[in-house]
């Protein structure tokens, strides 16, 4: 999609979309969100919306942040622990490595 | 006809023009495109085949796993690869694991190496990614003793919960014990006992690695090896892990072991079964090691259990002078199946018996209970390996407790001695064996039994549970046609089992056997040879119909995992029904399960005259399988029953390659990446140049 074809509002509208889909446990909407709109928030000259615009993007990757190190630390404590914690751990895997404890 | 570059979409003609040219500039033949043709059919090797040479003819090591631990072998998933050497002294150890450059090795050891101390070395060692076992006839007969079980086999099971039954390290059942079963390695072993792989291997190592100075210039002979185990951990983890659903495509992550136990009945039983009639004669159907498919089990298994056939047959035909004065007794002939891993087939039928589920509900026949056996009677391991010169090789008597039945069996066994040419003593040891009746004792404290076996105090079979247990070592010379001679082992356990035969006899009837029946050397010598020769033999050919194929190899005794059936068993119970049962006039169609009769089998086999005939037999099959994988909630550490497991693996696979010097792989990757940067300077040199190089547009049907 062409961002340069649409209209100023148009533009505000995608970005307001973005973000309130991230809401949905969707963080790399949030991403996608905070990259794609930065030039037209923050490089480009002022215009009328690109105040809201300013605020869905510094929104959004704060969002993106939080997720970020929520999954990491997470990812972390499993990935040391799974094999302590023995059948809960199995519980909730999708996939068991084979091989290893 | 170059096109310019930027046209090759509508050049449709150029691919075949142009292969021919080039294959003509190149090949300098006239008919480029046969040969082109030709290189891409089917005599072409693929490049792999010219870069890898398989191993055949190979047994590997793998894991099993018990309620705590896992032993055994496994390779990483992608293999293990590593660098040739033959360690033929512990001096070539200590130089693999000390001075040898970094890098990644594989031992070649033959069977005098292959003990304890060069492979705990070879395991402490990072340099070591998997050992070799090649088959060396001169040295297997040089070797004194190796048997990779515990030097206390069974050593948490059984009995060993009771204080005066433990078997004390410092004088242990299996001194010659190395406990390699026992471990954990953390990488593959392989036993190859194909010739011509043997020199394969031995051939490229010679050629390329044997010389030690230089190593790190020049290409070497190298090893991958595959195995790779899929469990992990202990039984509990993994047989919980092949139970979970986690996903759309459930794994099986472990296999529990077992088969099954084979028993029959002298007579058939019925509703009226008393208390203590019944004579339980056992022996043992399995044995181990530490390879697949690698456990002839000639003295640990083999030796009792054609004692325990012959025995029974002779009893057979004894029936019509038993049949009138047994008052109520009976035999039970018994063979219990994964003995080896924690008594899996006797555990199992002692709590099917306690819950009434031995055998399965008949209509009106109950169930046999402990208290129904008067005594058990159990073969182990027999052999004349304690044999002096010009004596009788000892047997020894090892009884649960005293009581007058007991009392009455040995002293009838004594008896015959001299008539048989048997040397029976009196067992010294204050405990009882690793054998069968262990798991009856441990449920009833005074339940009586004899076990038979060739050793007193410890085992005499200095090869227990290893790859070495074989033909040679029972001494078994198949005699064809002629009678054996009356020193060999087929001579010796036919008289042991007309003793035998005459002692229970003699305990059903209260009187002594007066007829002349016995077991011929040369029948003992038809059943050493199905077991330890070849399962093509006559008696399993009678024993079977046109639906199986019997192999010429001798049968592997492992025990196997419980949802994969062991052809042995099966034939023994069709050897048994051969020997022991009762020909009926019925055709083929109606032989089959009787409703009305449902304490005998039909089965249909070629029979004794080789015609095909229907046995009515009391044969018949018991699951010996853990009841610890069926009792929910069931404690995996507490030690109750066997936890043994068998991990699940993708495939084997063992193949030699040459591995270039690491100077030589370093020379190629720089040349390779330089000669692409190139590439991307000379083609961009072109593209930007273009117009010198190609001529101008001319025309649209130009190209």
């Amino acid at each position: 999609m062409d961002l340069g074809k649409l209209k100023d509002d148009q533009k505000l509208d995608l970005c307001r979309w973005y973000f309130r889909g991230g809401f949905a446990f969707l963080p790399f909407l949030w991403a996608i969100n905070a990259v794609w709109f930065f030039w037209e928030a923050f490089r480009r000259n002022p215009f009328e919306e690109q105040k809201l615009i300013r605020r869905y993007v510094i929104l959004s990757a704060i969002g993106v942040a939080i997720w970020a190190a929520g999954l990491t630390t997470w990812i972390i404590i499993f990935q040391t622990n799974r094999a302590e914690w023995g059948e809960f751990a199995d519980k909730i895997s999708f996939t068991i490595p084979q091989g290893i404890p | 006809f170059v096109c310019k570059l930027n046209c090759i979409t509508h050049c449709s003609a150029l691919p075949t023009r142009f292969l021919e040219l080039i294959s003509l500039f190149l090949l300098r033949t006239n008919q480029p495109i046969a040969i082109l043709k030709k290189s891409s059919g089917a005599e072409a090797t693929r490049t792999k085949d010219r870069i890898y040479a398989q191993i055949e003819g190979t047994a590997a090591c793998f894991r099993r796993l018990n309620g705590t631990h896992q032993f055994g072998c496994s390779s990483r998933r992608t293999g293990n690869v590593g660098v040739l050497q033959l360690l033929k002294e512990p001096a070539d150890v200590t130089w693999l694991t000390k001075e040898a450059p970094d890098d990644t090795y594989m031992a070649i050891v033959h069977s005098n190496m292959f003990n304890e101390q060069t492979l705990r070395a070879l395991k402490d060692s990072p340099k070591v990614g998997g050992v070799v076992l090649l088959r060396s006839d001169t040295e297997e007969n040089n070797l004194a003793s190796y048997s990779p079980e515990d030097s206390c086999p069974n050593r948490y099971s059984g009995l060993s919960s009771f204080e005066k039954q433990l078997c004390s390290d410092s004088k242990p059942w299996n001194p010659k014990g190395s406990s390699l079963l026992q471990v954990d390695w953390g990488f593959p072993i392989f036993y190859v006992h194909s010739d011509t792989s043997i020199k394969n291997i031995t051939d490229c190592y010679v050629k390329h690695n044997s010389e030690r100075e230089g190593m790190t210039t020049r290409s070497l002979c190298a090893m991958e090896m595959q195995a790779f185990m899929i469990a992990a951990k202990d039984s509990e983890t993994c047989f919980r892990r092949s139970n979970m659903i986690n996903n759309l495509n459930p794994m099986r992550f472990c296999d529990p072991m077992g088969d099954r136990n084979v028993w029959a009945t002298l007579f058939a039983r019925d509703a009226s079964e008393q208390e203590k009639s019944v004579i339980v004669l056992a022996a043992r159907l399995d044995t181990t090691s530490m390879f697949e498919g690698e456990a002839p089990g000639a003295v640990s298994t083999v030796a009792g259990l054609v004692t325990a056939l012959a025995t029974y047959s002779l009893l057979s035909e004894m029936k019509t002078e038993l049949s009138p004065a047994r008052s109520g007794g009976n035999v039970m002939l018994m063979l219990f199946n994964g003995e080896a891993y924690d008594y899996i087939g006797s555990s199992r039928l002692v709590y099917d018996m306690s819950n009434g589920m031995f055998p399965p509900k008949w209509s009106n026949v109950p169930s046999l209970n402990i208290s129904k056996i008067r005594m058990m009677i159990e073969l182990n391991q027999l052999s004349q390996i304690n044999q002096s010169t010009g004596a009788v090789a000892p047997m020894y008597l090892h009884k649960t407790l005293d009581n007058p039945d007991i009392a009455k069996f040995i002293q009838s066994m004594k008896s015959q001695q001299a008539d048989l040419n048997l040397n029976l003593l009196d067992s010294t040891a204050t405990s009882i064996p690793p054998v069968s009746l262990q798991s009856f004792v441990k449920a009833d404290a005074n339940f009586p039994g004899v076990a038979i076996t060739d050793y007193d105090q410890s085992f005499t079979n200095k090869f227990y549970h290893s790859v070495l247990d074989d033909v040679k070592l029972l001494k078994f010379k198949y005699s064809n046609g002629t009678a054996p001679p009356s020193d060999s082992i087929q001579a010796y356990l036919a008289n042991l089992s007309t003793a035998l035969g005459r002692s229970i006899y003699e305990l059903i009837a209260q009187k002594p056997y007066t007829g002349t029946t016995k077991v011929e050397p040369t029948q003992m010598n038809e059943l050493l040879h199905c077991y330890l020769n070849s399962l093509n033999c006559s008696l399993f050919h009678s024993a079977t119909n046109d639906d199986f194929t019997l192999p010429e190899y001798p049968p592997p005794l492992y025990v196997g995992v419980s949802n994969s059936l062991n052809a042995v068993t099966g034939l023994s119970g069709r050897l048994i029904a051969l020997l022991t049962g009762a020909e009926t006039n019925s055709s083929k169609e109606e032989c089959k399960l009787n409703e009305s009769d449902v304490t005998h089998q039909y089965l249909w086999m070629r029979g004794k005259m080789g015609a095909g005939v229907c046995v009515q037999t009391t044969m018949n099959y018991s699951t010996a399988s853990s009841p610890a994988f069926d009792i929910e909630g069931y404690n995996w550490k507490s030690g109750q029953y066997s936890t043994w497991t068998e991990s699940v693996w993708k495939g084997f696979e063992v193949r030699i390659f040459l591995k270039p010097s690491y100077g030589h792989e370093a020379f190629v990757i720089s040349f390779g990446s330089v000669f692409l940067v190139f590439s991307f300077i000379v083609v961009f040199f072109i593209y930007k140049q273009s117009d010198i190089f190609f001529e101008p547009n001319i025309s649209n049907g130009g190209c």
